[in-house]
């Protein structure tokens, strides 16, 4: 082995450990970035003389990841994004149903001051009074239910954006997956550019349930749950919303070649899936419900309201504006015209001839608070709203224990990704002054192999 | 396993965030005293707190009406006890001026009483409260008696709702107190006993005598009745209260939290909080990365 060959050896400890250094520091500085994946330097010693000056070579440098641990983080943030999603969708429910907010109470006030009708049933405060609660009730009902109806409008206005942002995310994967091939065609490093698409994948599964294929050459395929792609290597088939025109609400489709297809019945998790979840089914639920509720009261009140004489001795008056159907029932409901702002217009009496004192129907609309009118004819009206609470309270129970569980899943996961790919900031610091060291000791590998050579040179003299 | 920084950071974040949210629920529970403050914090304890709560405000309207009835008979019981004492004074009238010792002028000076009576009578036929004449049966708007004693009410009992499953009278019929379509009209026998002494006729006057007292008797069912009533009204109200006095408890148990249970809960949130905080505030250690450069 040549002495001159020596400082071949030492100039490949300086490149070799300059780029150990840069790593480092890289990991350093990215210790915040998301999704940022540790690094690896690859070395190797390089075969000694007489084909090579020896010395030591970086073969590549690896990011460390355990693409079991990624397929598990991505089931896990897809979960939370689901639960998290949902429980905050039917916060919305638990508000307009939590007692404060009034139906319960707007009921009771009613069946009160019909009760109070018939004890005075000629006395026009009391007459006021019970027209006064009627009110209440219809503008609790509408209320509620225009509350949930905004609440299931704000979901589908959420599930509209959310789409947006996963469409812009499936064509920067796209493109990501190209550029990533070229350049490691070309033999460049494209760590980043994997970390950074990692990561776009990572926020694609928090929004819609997806799974990962790698391909040899860089790209990459994302496939929907159920196995429809919408990422693969020719590109990107984008997700888009569309409003279904019977129901009005949002579906999503998956574009490709031009088509469109639905695929709102796959999105089972993700963020996307728990709007869609809350959507269908609590908030939908609790709808239908209220609407129905509405619906029974007004005909049960109406049908005996009508058999009734007002003050005025005029019978057949509807007390609520009668409802076409259930459907809606509640956000319509409101005091029949026949009798709004006339108080003597109720018919509290069974006989014209027997006014004012005649409280007959008033006890037979008083009766009707205990009397099965909801629920197919099975529930009191507060029977029914008792076992509306529990169940959207049991639904939106469940969400909220949902999401804390899937979140300290997440976090579990997480910290377990952490645990292999994370960067320590110890770590960092050690590796850069292990190269630093390496660093010096390749610099006193020249100096040597100088004065080695200096020496030699001097023999002559 | 590795710690890294990143993942120090998440787990003292996602401590805190938990902690607070516990401390926010602590803080409202102790603020509202309630335990359930959403239908979501304890379903069927909502869903039942739901039908008591309908239940208690079906008692208060029940103790509303047991108070409207017995408002009414308690004054039916007073117009009749005062219409028992005309008829006390009309037996006496009847009984003395039957004895054929008065003359004309007696007994023309006792008509004339019976017919200041009558009035009387037909003052206390049209008691009225708060706007109802308690004798005029539904029609109570108007006076059911004229000056003569001819009758314009319907005779009917009002019924109220005063406790679960007992619908109650809570009036009497003006119509059977005073005789008119059936039992011994009052007023008649007011007109006939009159008469009877302007015309300084012994044997009619007589004649009234057995009338009367059946009328005696004809107001003293009715008032009894009345009794019968209010006692019926005064056993409900017992019962309304019992039984609201149950829910009540229900209630409190259902959705209410104990003072005591509540702020304890609150300090032990508040410590843990700080706790946390304490210990977020401390992170990280600086490690190498902190230390000085050489």
């Amino acid at each position: 082995m040549a002495v001159s060959s020596l400082l071949g050896v030492g100039r490949t400890g300086l490149v070799t450990h300059t780029l150990g250094s840069g790593m480092a520091s890289h990991g350093a500085s990215n210790v915040a970035t998301p999704g940022f994946s540790r690094r690896a330097l690859e070395l190797a010693g390089i075969a000694p003389p007489p084909r090579h000056g020896g010395g030591v070579q970086a073969l590549g440098i690896r990011r460390v990841i355990d693409p079991f641990v990624e397929r598990r983080l991505l089931g896990a943030r897809a979960d939370a994004g689901f639960a998290t999603r949902r429980a905050m969708a039917l916060g919305t429910l638990d508000r307009v149903l939590s007692d404060d907010a009034g139906l319960g109470a707007a009921l009771d006030a009613f069946e009160t001051a019909v009760a109070d009708l018939a004890a005075y049933p000629g006395d026009r405060a009391a007459r006021t009074q019970m027209l006064a609660r009627a009110e209440g009730l219809a503008t609790a009902f509408r209320s509620a239910a225009t509350e949930i109806r905004l609440g299931v409008e704000e979901a589908d206005q959420r599930i509209e954006m959310e789409v947006r942002e996963v469409s812009g995310a499936l064509e920067e994967i796209a493109r990501l997956g190209e550029e990533i091939a070229k350049s490691e065609v070309r033999g460049e490093e494209a760590s980043d550019l994997r970390d950074h698409r990692d990561e776009l994948v990572r926020q694609v599964a928090d929004r819609v349930p997806v799974t990962v294929v790698t391909h040899p050459d860089g790209r990459m395929s994302l496939l929907l749950k159920g196995g429809l792609p919408l990422v693969s290597p020719d590109g990107a088939s984008p997700l888009q919303t569309v409003r279904d025109p019977v129901t009005g609400r949002v579906r999503i489709e998956r574009v490709t070649a031009g088509a469109a297809q639905d695929v709102t019945n796959s999105v089972t998790s993700g963020s996307i899936g728990g709007l869609l979840a809350a959507r269908d089914g609590a908030l939908a639920d609790a709808r239908a419900d209220l609407d129905q509720l509405a619906f029974d009261v007004a005909s049960a009140y109406n049908a005996v309201h009508a058999a009734g004489f007002g003050l005025d001795g005029v019978a057949g008056r509807d007390l609520f504006a009668p409802p076409a159907a259930a459907a809606g029932a509640a956000e319509a409901m409101a005091v029949s015209a026949a009798v709004a702002g006339n108080p003597d217009a109720i018919g509290a009496s069974l006989d014209p001839l027997a006014l004012p004192g005649d409280n007959r129907n008033a006890l037979a609309l008083a009766a009707l608070a205990d009397a099965p009118i909801a629920g197919g004819a099975t529930r009191t009206v507060q029977g029914a709203l008792a076992d509306l609470l529990a169940e959207a309270g049991s639904a939106i129970r469940a969400a909220t224990e949902g999401a804390g569980r899937a979140d300290a899943v997440l976090a579990q996961t997480q910290a377990l990704r952490d645990s292999v790919s994370g960067v320590s900031l110890d770590e960092q610091m050690l590796d850069l002054m292990q190269y630093q060291r390496a660093y010096q000791a390749s610099l006193r590998v020249i100096e040597v192999a100088d004065q080695m050579l200096e020496d030699l040179l001097a023999l002559k003299r | 396993m590795r710690v890294t920084d990143a993942a120090l950071f998440d787990r003292s974040q996602r401590g805190l965030s938990l902690v607070r949210s516990s401390y926010m629920a602590a803080q409202q529970r102790a603020m509202t005293g309630k335990r359930v403050n959403a239908p979501s914090d304890d379903p069927l304890a909502a869903s039942l707190s739901r039908r008591v709560q309908a239940r208690l405000a079906r008692f208060e309207a029940h103790g509303r009406a047991i108070d409207a009835g017995d408002r009414r008979l308690q004054a039916t019981d007073a117009a009749l006890s005062q219409v028992g004492a005309v008829m006390d004074r009309i037996r006496q009238i009847a009984i003395q001026f039957a004895n054929d010792t008065y003359g004309a002028d007696e007994r023309a000076m006792a008509a004339a009483e019976v017919v200041e009576l009558k009035a009387a009578l037909v003052s206390l036929g049209n008691t009225e409260v708060g706007g109802q004449h308690l004798f005029a049966g539904y029609r109570d708007a108007a006076a059911p008696f004229d000056a003569a004693g001819a009758y314009s009410g319907d005779g009917a009992e009002p019924e109220l709702d005063v406790a679960p499953g007992l619908r109650v009278k809570v009036g009497v019929s003006g119509a059977q107190a005073f005789g008119v379509g059936a039992g011994v009209n009052l007023f008649a026998t007011f007109d006939v006993l009159s008469a009877a002494l302007f015309a300084n006729d012994g044997a009619s006057v007589r004649a009234t005598i057995d009338s009367i007292a059946t009328g005696v008797e004809q107001v003293a069912d009715v008032r009894g009745t009345a009794g019968v009533r209010m006692q019926a009204l005064a056993a409900a109200r017992s019962a309304v209260e019992r039984l609201s006095e149950q829910s009540r408890a229900t209630q409190a148990s259902l959705v209410e939290i104990d003072a005591v249970e509540a702020f304890s809960d609150l300090a032990r949130a508040e410590h843990a909080l700080t706790a946390a905080v304490q210990v977020a505030s401390m992170l990280p250690p600086p490690g190498l990365a902190g230390g000085s450069t050489r």
